[in-house]
């Protein structure tokens, strides 16, 4: 039996579709609610907190491999908070699996553990960790090494999937949601934009395949297509393949330095941002007085007329700046590809499904019934 | 109508601020209810409910009430009641109000089965008290002025109408019950699904049910489609409603006529739309038109609940309409009775 932790999350939800497909025996584990994803099926779900080690252990009795996918964003805010948190969820989650003899861990890293300019070079080394200090590396980064310093007690696979992108999942939300409203400011086409991405059904194949397989997997995978594709396909396919017109605008990397800087927050703005997030002003931020300034803040967003919010420009953060320079390519080797398991959905494919997903066109509706709703939508999305 | 607005009369036992019992003091009660009751000057003497957290929350905006665990702890001398537990538990509640003599304002829908609302809406005939069902979108003026041109040929006749309706559900955001199929009935369509095809029903003579798929695995559906056939008069209109919990679509309604076709935001109920047919090389014209000042979706709960009270009073309900709720648990059933899977294109495929 297979169990997944974190199974109501992103990438989570589609790993048990994809195994309420397959027939496999499985179970959910999560905290919380599910999501509407998986409230489609009829599951044996287990809602756990990861820190509650008796509950952990009940939910694992009985399984043979382990997909670890949770996340725990709660105190996204607050880094070192939520690395703490994070850790003491793998921590009895590594606890867990090694009392009830768990034959495999696959534990869900991301290839944001690397530094953000995928160089050959950088490349070269895979355990030399970003040093950036965003919650999300530091926690992804915290936890792999945790895993890996678990692997004489435990069979644990790390898969670190690339940009996941496809229906419902952030990247691609970002991408369309840019590709509607913004114009992204890419890096030149002469400067080498290698964006390295999976799609959402092909990684969740791949973790299948692992899952199942009775050899060994190897200690860790990069989850990434071989197909390349620049960052200016990213954008510039999820737009085209929505119907969103063109929203690629190139300078050079000066310009875009220049730019992110420029963009960058004060110091003043991230104290402020960092005292906000500090639950000393919890009440405050429920107050009375916050919501009512919310509110009018609001009405004025929604009554303001619409040349103010013609496309801007999404210039690139300085990471992400750093990330549209990326150069580097994984060998199939390192990319989990093996005699039985290829990546199937050619960027292409995957951009027009994620599109058919935004834009409602489901294969039960007619072609006037989708011109229709392509037109709800517009007049929805303007 | 006019027979339970009469009993109601008999049932506003003393003057003064009406009082009112809370069962279920989930978001719905918290964020719309309870303000608005408040702000109109009722009394709310109790809240019942199992889960201790939405108690205290409740207790928090409403300090002076009882706070109760179920709903046998209610004292019956209260005027009247909001019933927002989970749509499983309506037929419990309306019935234990309503055989007490206590006149109910039941949040959508009203029962999960056909059967159980034509029972309730039985016993509360019987025991001569008002029962509304919280269908505020009714209380629209965008849907009141879509109503009128469909009747009155403004833009000609009415060729087709699609809905969507669709975003993302966050299960932090939702709460328990909406996420258990058990306590909610169902889906998207129980939940969001019904304001719809009560929009549906006060705009159209007769709604027919065509064809209905969805992507209900063994739990609840998350994405829906649904065919109906409106009926105006001697005239038939093809309807198309598209509901969705995993798609940001928007709530907005269409309906083309030979002259143009009128978008309806279906969330917010002053915004309307009328679009032009295009001529030639020329885009079609829009006009937004006026239909009073924007609102916010607490302000027609408070117009669902003015009606209420005057049904209290003796009033007929010039909004709400009890037989259409019934319809629509009727629509909504049949739906789930003639359900044909939908797949979804971008599921996973090709398990290697």
């Amino acid at each position: 039996m297979i169990a997944v932790v974190g199974g109501a999350g992103q990438i989570g939800s589609w790993l048990v579709r994809c195994l309420a497909r397959s027939g496999e025996p499985f179970r959910v584990i999560h905290r919380g609610r599910p999501s509407a994803d998986v409230a489609r099926f009829a599951l044996d779900v287990h809602s756990v907190d990861l820190r509650d080690a008796v509950a952990l252990q009940r939910a694992l009795a009985g399984a043979r491999v382990v997909v670890n996918c949770a996340i725990d964003k709660t105190e996204a805010p607050n880094s070192s908070r939520s690395v703490r948190n994070n850790v003491q969820a793998c921590d009895e989650l590594i606890r867990a699996c090694v009392t009830n003899r768990v034959r495999r861990l696959i534990h869900l890293s991301s290839i944001a553990v690397l530094p953000p300019r995928l160089t050959p070079e950088v490349m070269a080394r895979p355990f030399d960790y970003s040093r950036e200090r965003d919650w999300y590396r530091r926690v992804k980064v915290a936890t792999e090494r945790q895993m890996f310093a678990a692997r004489e007690r435990l069979e644990i696979c790390v898969i670190r999937p690339s940009h996941v992108y496809g229906p419902t999942l952030a990247w691609s939300r970002l991408a369309l949601i840019r590709g509607w409203r913004d114009r992204v400011a890419l890096p030149d086409p002469a400067v080498a934009s290698r964006c390295h991405v999976v799609f959402v059904n092909d990684l969740v194949r791949l973790i299948h395949r692992w899952a199942t397989l009775g050899t060994p997997p190897p200690p860790m995978i990069h989850a990434v297509s071989p197909e390349p594709v620049s960052w200016a396909a990213f954008y510039g396919e999820h737009a085209a393949a929505a119907g969103l017109g063109d929203p690629l605008m190139f300078c050079s990397v000066e310009e875009l330095r220049r730019q992110s800087r420029r963009a960058q927050p004060s110091v003043a703005r991230r104290t402020l941002r960092r005292v906000r997030a500090s639950r000393l002003l919890d009440p405050l931020r429920t107050s009375a007085l916050v919501r009512r300034v919310r509110t009018a803040a609001r009405a004025r967003a929604s009554s303001a007329p619409p040349a103010a919010r013609e496309r801007l420009i999404a210039w690139p953060s300085a990471l992400e700046l750093e990330q549209y320079q990326s150069s580097g390519e994984f060998s199939a080797e390192e990319s989990g590809l093996a005699p039985r398991f290829s990546y199937l959905t050619t960027f292409a494919e995957g951009c027009r499904r994620t599109a058919e997903w935004y834009n409602g066109r489901w294969a039960a509706l007619d072609d006037t019934e989708a011109a229709c709703v392509r037109e709800l939508l517009r007049a929805t999305r303007s | 109508m006019a027979d339970d607005a009469r009993h109601a009369l008999s049932t506003l036992r003393r003057p003064g601020p009406v009082s009112v019992a809370l069962i279920g003091a989930g978001n719905v009660a918290r964020t719309y209810h309870l303000p608005c009751v408040v702000a109109a000057g009722a009394t709310v003497s109790y809240v019942a409910d199992p889960d201790a957290a939405a108690r205290r929350r409740a207790s928090a905006i409403v300090p002076a009430a009882a706070v109760v665990r179920d709903i046998t702890d209610v004292g019956t001398e209260v005027d009247c009641a909001i019933v927002c537990s989970p749509p499983s538990e309506h037929p419990a509640h309306v019935r234990w109000l309503a055989e007490r003599g206590i006149p109910v304002l039941c949040e959508k829908p009203l029962a999960c089965t056909e059967k159980d609302a034509e029972t309730l809406v039985e016993i509360a005939r019987a025991n001569g008290v008002a029962l509304q069902v919280g269908y505020y979108r009714r209380f629209h003026p965008s849907s009141a002025r879509v109503h009128t041109w469909l009747r009155d040929g403004t833009l000609g006749r009415p060729r087709r109408c699609t809905i969507v309706g669709g975003d993302i559900l966050h299960p932090h955001g939702a709460s328990a019950s909406l996420m258990d199929p058990a306590q909610s009935g169902g889906g998207v369509l129980m939940d969001v699904g019904v304001h719809v095809v009560d929009r549906l029903l006060s705009w159209f003579d007769e709604i027919t049910v065509r064809d209905y798929l969805d992507d209900h695995a063994g739990g609840m559906e998350a994405n829906a489609l649904a065919r109906f056939e409106g009926r105006i008069r001697d005239h038939t209109v093809p309807l198309t409603m598209l509901l969705s919990r995993t798609a940001d679509l928007g709530h907005q309604a269409a309906v083309e006529f030979d002259e143009g076709t009128v978008v309806c935001a279906l969330n917010a109920g002053h915004v309307l739309t009328v679009i032009g047919p295009p001529q030639g090389a020329v885009a079609p014209s829009r006009t937004t038109v006026d239909t009073g000042e924007p609102r916010h979706a607490t302000d027609y709960f408070a117009d669902q609940w003015a009606e209420f009270v005057a049904q209290l009073r003796g009033e007929s309900p010039r909004v709400s309409s009890l037989r259409d709720a019934v319809r629509t648990t009727a629509l909504v059933e049949a739906c789930y009775r003639m359900r044909r899977p939908l797949t979804l294109p971008w599921e996973v495929d090709g398990l290697s």
